[in-house]
């Protein structure tokens, strides 16, 4: 991927829509593209722009988002554009902007609860649900792809450029995540291929400095797993997890069990940790309100 | 599915040429042969651009890309490339028949419009029948990065085990042994064993004569065809139907 002049100030002019988006900050680069702030010169909208000289990935990645939009972590969808700046063609997407930290500086900040942690998987692992349903596998899940939305109070996945049909070849990935490189399978995306970058995260985010990244050696993390302390049934299902012995389905719902038998740990518990647990689960849907349930379910109970 | 066939080459190298004739004009001989040659740098401390003009030069003869990249990076490098130039190809090939239907190319399709054509494109590159020989760079300066480059290789082929389509590495070493210019580490194979096992033998040492290596990489590329019988694209059937656009 080759960007030429293109940086901040610079104003792209939409070939087909005609609209003007002038770049005021570098959110992120990845692969495929870098993704800038920007503001509609019109209505003076502050949007997030995603742009590449790669037409194709750009191309299969707004479909996707298109055709996803009812998954409320996903961001909405705006315009695709083409627009031409120093004679170089380039390839853009429009969508909402979303203010917050990625997962990785969240956890910088002020760390996850247990109880949060399962509960953003669990999120994340219902959303995989339904693209797999389609036919499609999420493929680069990683933590700099999740987003804590402030304002909505939700959790957000952001990046869909790794996306992938059932059967094809993997082209996207992290190394951390990615079974391959853990000589875990093959880079073909199916159900275990997300299992295990889902596995993968949890895993993380629970137990810091547990995944042994500098010779990814699969049985050296599950010995690891294997002497950690912690409930039987977390260990068993992260353990089939990694194996990828378990179906993707039946993991989602272990995971919940799980989650609704967690105790908050009493170190980590806080007032407003209570808070930002309740928040960030809320999906205006059933999960929301079990997670409430959960959580209050649980607060009652203490008394 | 119709499958296209992609030959490439993949020039590693950590310097200039310095042997053997001109890298460049090598690297046109195998685009007129339908091979494209991408290159790829690897970075080390110190070098300049100087340095790495060549490399530009390479890839721009042989219609392919060129990447720099640092040793613990090569092996994305790697796979970046060699799937960048699947997805070229493929869009050239129906770039130009898009144009005897709509006179223009993908581009002049709008976006929202786009994705069926896209999305077709993607599963040409999918089941594409790719020959990709890599021609490694195994001078004195190489030494500290044969380990990394060899993992890399490895890491390639690991990559290829996913795809659907037949893809076969074949990996060329330069200098050779004995004063020859170059060695055919490994032919064509999807074994990643058997690749494994040569490569371990690699040893850097020596001058760097690129050109050699691109023309050797050609005939190899070229024997290929007398094995197994190819569909000319051009005289076949097109990929592209109006009811697609």
């Amino acid at each position: 991927m080759i960007i030429k002049n293109i940086s901040i100030g610079t104003v792209i002019d939409g070939k087909w829509l005609k609209h003007k988006y002038k770049l005021l900050e570098l959110l992120g680069k990845g692969g495929i593209g870098r993704v800038y702030k920007a503001m509609n010169l019109e209505n003076k909208g502050v949007y997030a722009v995603k742009i590449t000289d790669d037409i194709q990935s750009i191309t299969k990645e707004s479909d996707v988002l298109k055709q996803f939009q009812s998954i409320e972590s996903f961001p909405r969808f705006i315009e695709a554009d083409d627009c031409i700046v120093d004679n170089n063609k380039y390839y853009y997407i429009v969508m909402e902007y979303i203010e917050g930290q990625n997962l990785n500086e969240t956890l910088r900040d002020c760390g996850l609860s247990d109880k949060e942690i399962l509960g953003i998987g669990l999120i994340i692992g219902r959303t995989l649900q339904i693209l797999h349903k389609e036919g499609l596998v999420f493929g680069d899940l990683k933590l700099e792809n999740l987003m804590l939305d402030k304002k909505n109070k939700i959790l957000r996945i952001i990046d869909l450029g790794g996306v992938t049909p059932i059967g094809h070849c993997v082209n996207e990935f992290t190394q951390q995540y990615d079974r391959a490189s853990w000589n875990a399978g093959i880079r073909k995306a199916d159900q275990q291929y997300d299992l295990f970058s889902l596995n993968m995260l949890i895993t993380n985010l629970l137990f810091k400095n547990i995944v042994p990244l500098k010779d990814y050696d699969i049985e050296k993390l599950l010995n690891k797993i294997s002497e950690k302390e912690m409930p039987a049934k977390l260990k068993t299902v992260i353990t089939c997890g990694f194996r990828q012995v378990i179906l993707f389905d039946h993991y989602v719902y272990q995971l919940e069990n799980i989650y609704n038998k967690y105790e908050y740990s009493a170190k980590l518990y806080s007032k407003t940790r209570l808070n930002t647990a309740i928040n960030y689960l809320m999906v205006g849907s059933v999960l929301g309100f079990m997670a409430l349930l959960a959580v209050y379910g649980e607060k009652i109970s203490n008394f | 599915m119709k499958s296209i066939e992609i030959k490439q080459i993949i020039v590693v190298t950590d310097g200039k040429s310095n042997a053997g004739g001109s890298p460049i004009t090598a690297a046109k001989e195998a685009l007129r042969s339908n091979i494209i040659v991408n290159a790829i740098g690897i970075l080390d401390h110190g070098e300049n651009e100087e340095h790495f003009r060549e490399i530009n030069d390479i890839a721009n003869a042989g219609g392919g890309n060129w990447e720099y990249t640092s040793v613990s990076n090569l092996g994305y490098s790697m796979m970046a490339v060699t799937q960048k130039t699947v997805n070229n190809t493929i869009h050239s090939i129906v770039g130009n028949q898009l144009k005897k239907i709509i006179r223009g190319g993908i581009e002049d399709i709008s976006p929202d419009k786009r994705g069926k054509i896209i999305r077709y494109i993607d599963e040409l590159g999918e089941y594409a029948m790719v020959r990709c020989c890599i021609v490694i760079d195994c001078s004195g300066s190489m030494m500290n990065k044969m380990s990394i480059a060899k993992q890399s290789i490895l890491e390639l082929m690991n990559s290829t085990k996913g795809r659907n389509g037949d893809w076969k590495v074949a990996v060329i070493g330069f200098p050779g042994e004995s004063g020859m210019l170059t060695k055919v580490i490994h032919p064509f194979t999807d074994d990643i064993k058997a690749i494994k096992s040569r490569l371990f033998e690699l040893k850097a040492g020596g001058t760097t004569p690129t050109a050699a290596a691109i023309i050797h990489a050609i005939h190899l590329l070229e024997c290929e065809d007398e094995v197994e019988i190819q569909e000319v694209i051009a005289n076949t059937e097109p990929l592209i139907k109006k009811h697609m656009v």
